[in-house]
């Protein structure tokens, strides 16, 4: 059995193909229990995620794909050297990062899944203090900025941990583990049938082993169906300010993905039955849903 | 002295600068509406100042242009001056900070503004700190700003208060520079009668080529790019059209007789379809070649007889039939392009080369430990041996094969073309999916034994595939692919 943790509607601004509703009926339609949605740093498509999937009978999971801040340009508002009045002695302090810092030289994305109500409080705290301090589309989160915000949080480290070269080898794991606890982050493996991703597969496995945190199976779900693949790669082109022609190896190189049955992934995965039985224990974990929002009016 | 025309909005601002240049020679443009003209010496041609602003005034107005002139001692008081005043405004030597006086303290935002403060929306624009910062002072005028001690502005707004304020005096920070006209590297001739066919033409063309060659020697230039334009005249002598054809040089190059043989050559393969009449030919021009040899490189043909040889395949091979490989930005197996050859460029020196040369420049593949103190020891972190180098000799076009196929896995290759004997699949790894080019309406030749892929027959525009890696029982290592919408199999490549 297997059950999909990590997919992205068109709430993925230019991101992701299919409306939340159209991966709920898919999911419905293969036989799915449970769904995830992890749209690209915010929740807006969870309310409409969450009424189609009761009306489908299937859990929404909660989550999102948050950007985080490789690492901050020389000159940031990270460290601030400030002179003490009176003591005349120069002193560091640190301070998160505020509006007039520097972007960001470089950015990756962390999916994390929502577990408990706090787990949604922290998810939407860090959310609306990335927006809140950059332009529409350019904001991100610095790793610490995490500190005291994972609670009811999962992380799923997947192929960007092994690109992030500013932490070293496995340091991007480590620090991860660190932020959530061992017991809440998963390594994600991905296969979309390419060359390379295999190698990477293998790496990721054996820093898993390494740092004992469980392997989990996704496809990181862009569109429903694998002839919603033009769409996707349309959608793109707009999101690079290019054209077909142009847009050369931005866009997908193939359509694996999209949101397979448990079937096509448990025969893509067969050499790995405890990566798809992963994701059944950790969607049982995840008890959160949008029903458990508890929303009071402010009297 | 010194004279600045402002033209109104909706001028033409070429016409204004070809007047400035009938005036004088020393003009000086300021963005894209105003003209600074030195008018040292005039004197003695025109008259008097009111006399040269009212021959400039007739002038413009003959050509259509709505201006204000202003004549001054300094450029800054001119410019200053016709932005504010309309009509013609004469400053006499040593009034320019009385006339100045009264004027806004905005206008200053002209020396940094790229447009004038007519053209841009008052609304969306955004006013220059430095302004804000005067008119929170109270300063409304250039005679308040003026008026100022210097070292009291200096201490609060640094160079930048200093600059200001000797504008407002009226004073120039630096002297005029001429803007030099812009020179064409053009040659025509108008045929007395149309002549046809390319040997006549090449008569034409060294006429006109020498001439030019000599006008890039006499610059210090060469041509980077080499445009002829062919005026073609119809049998029934009424219908006219223009024959354009632009070689890009590989190097700059002024020689008259490869300039003569590049275009002729070009010419053979795009020839004109009537007579001509009319020959043009201009180049781009670039700084000349400066050529240092080395006792330590092989000298390579010069560029003049290495674009000669490349025209010449060009012209027998056809267009993008020669040059070098490149890759494509594509997903697309085996895509590549053509770049026109350029020796010598990223491959004596390439980072490849240099890394062989030097080892130590080689990364180091050992990983970074995690710290032990705050993780567990690891079980086994993966360890890059020396991967020994694999190389796939792709088969320009692939082979047609035949495969088995037993639970999705192939198990069989065979295939008939010479030197592969085929065999039982020892192992494989796969299947590695590509796909893309669906918005190509053209439908794609499939390829088989019986419709061969043809050499001349363009690269498929869209594909869907599966590629294998396969080792068969000969001992040679295949990669084999499916095309997923016709389900033939084909071998793309042998792994030496």
């Amino acid at each position: 059995m297997y059950i999909e943790l990590h997919a992205a509607s068109a709430f993925s601004f230019l991101q992701g193909a299919s409306l939340p509703e159209t991966l709920v009926e898919r999911a419905a339609a293969l036989g799915y229990p449970a769904l995830a949605l992890l749209d690209a740093d915010g929740v807006y498509g969870a309310p409409r995620f969450h009424k189609a999937a009761k009306h489908a009978g299937i859990k929404a999971i909660i989550g999102a794909e948050l950007t985080i801040s490789g690492q901050w340009a020389v000159g940031s508002g990270q460290n601030r050297t400030t002179r003490s009045v009176g003591s005349g002695q120069n002193r560091t302090t640190r301070s998160l990062p505020t509006a007039d810092c520097r972007l960001p030289t470089k950015t990756w994305r962390l999916p994390v899944l929502v577990e408990s109500t706090d787990g949604y409080r922290n998810l939407c705290r860090l959310v609306t203090r990335m927006k809140m301090r950059a332009a529409k589309g350019e904001g991100a989160v610095a790793l610490e900025e995490f500190e005291g915000y994972t609670t009811g949080l999962i992380a799923l480290a997947g192929r960007p941990i092994l690109d992030a070269a500013h932490y070293g080898v496995g340091g991007l794991l480590d620090r991860l583990v660190g932020l959530f606890g061992r017991g809440n982050v998963y390594v994600e493996m991905q296969r979309h049938l390419l060359r390379d991703e295999e190698a990477a597969n293998v790496t990721l496995d054996s820093l898993a082993r390494a740092f004992r945190v469980p392997v989990i199976a996704t496809n990181d779900v862009r569109f429903a169906e694998s002839s919603d693949r033009p769409l996707f790669d349309v959608l793109t082109c707009v999101h690079h300010k290019t054209t077909l022609d142009a847009a050369g190896r931005k866009l997908a190189r193939n359509a694996e993905r999209y949101l397979k049955s448990p079937e096509t992934m448990a025969q893509l995965f067969a050499d790995r039955p405890a990566a798809l039985a992963g994701t059944v224990a950790l969607a049982e974990r995840l008890e959160y849903t949008m029903a458990d929002l508890g929303y009071r009016f402010p009297t | 002295m010194f004279a600045a025309v402002y033209a109104a909005k909706g001028s033409s601002f070429d016409t204004l600068v070809d007047i400035a240049r009938d005036f004088s020679p020393r003009i000086e443009t300021c963005g894209s509406c105003e003209v600074v003209l030195d008018l040292a010496g005039l004197t003695r041609l025109f008259g008097d100042a009111k006399t040269i602003a009212g021959e400039l005034r007739r002038t413009t107005a003959d050509r259509g242009l709505r201006v204000r002139i202003a004549i001054a001692r300094t450029r800054t008081a001119a410019r200053l001056l016709a932005r504010d005043r309309p009509g013609i405004t004469i400053v006499e030597s040593g009034d320019e900070a009385r006339a100045l006086e009264n004027l806004r303290l905005e206008l200053l935002e002209i020396f940094t503004e790229p447009e004038p403060l007519e053209r841009t929306n008052p609304e969306s624009r955004i006013p220059n700190p430095v302004t804000i910062t005067l008119r929170r002072w109270g300063l409304r005028t250039l005679g308040d700003l003026a008026a100022l001690p210097a070292d009291e502005v200096s201490a609060r707004l640094g160079q930048t208060g200093v600059a200001w304020q000797r504008l407002a005096r009226g004073e120039d920070s630096a002297p005029l520079v001429p803007s030099v006209p812009e020179e064409r590297f053009e040659q025509a001739l108008d045929l007395e009668w149309p002549i046809e066919g390319l040997e006549p033409l090449s008569f034409v063309l060294a006429r006109l080529m020498e001439p030019l060659s000599a006008h890039l020697e006499r610059r210090d230039r060469g041509a980077a790019s080499l445009h002829i334009r062919l005026h073609l005249v119809k049998r029934d002598g009424v219908t006219r059209e223009v024959h354009e054809r632009s070689l890009q040089l590989p190097a700059p190059m002024r020689d008259a007789r490869t300039l003569r043989t590049l275009a002729l050559l070009d010419l053979e393969s795009h020839p004109p379809s009537a007579a001509i009449d009319r020959v043009v030919v201009a180049v781009d021009p670039t700084p000349g070649r400066v050529i240092q040899f080395s006792l330590l490189t092989r000298p390579l043909p010069s560029p003049e007889h290495l674009s000669t040889l490349m025209a010449r395949l060009t012209a027998l091979m056809g267009e993008g039939r020669c040059g070098s490989a490149v890759t494509v930005d594509s997903w697309e197996p085996g895509a590549f392009e053509m770049k026109s050859f350029g020796p010598g460029l990223g491959t004596r020196d390439s980072g490849f080369e240099k890394s062989i040369a030097n080892p130590e420049r080689i990364p180091n593949p050992e990983p970074r430990i995690p710290n032990p103190e705050r993780i567990p020891v690891p079980e086994r972190i993966p360890v890059p041996e020396r991967i020994p180098s694999l190389a796939m000799r792709r088969f320009r076009f692939p082979v047609p094969a035949c495969v088995r196929v037993e639970g999705g896995i192939p198990v069989r290759v065979v295939s008939d073309r010479r030197g592969i004997s085929g065999g039982r699949v020892e192992s494989y790894a796969g299947p590695w999916r590509s796909s893309g080019g669906w918005w190509v309406a053209e439908t794609r030749a499939p390829y088989s034994p019986h419709t061969p892929h043809s050499p001349h027959t363009p690269h498929p525009p869209h594909w869907d595939r599966d590629e294998w890696d396969v080792t068969l029982s000969d001992g040679a290592t295949y990669r084999v692919f499916r095309e997923r919408d016709t389900d033939a199999w084909f071998i793309e490549g042998v792994v030496d």
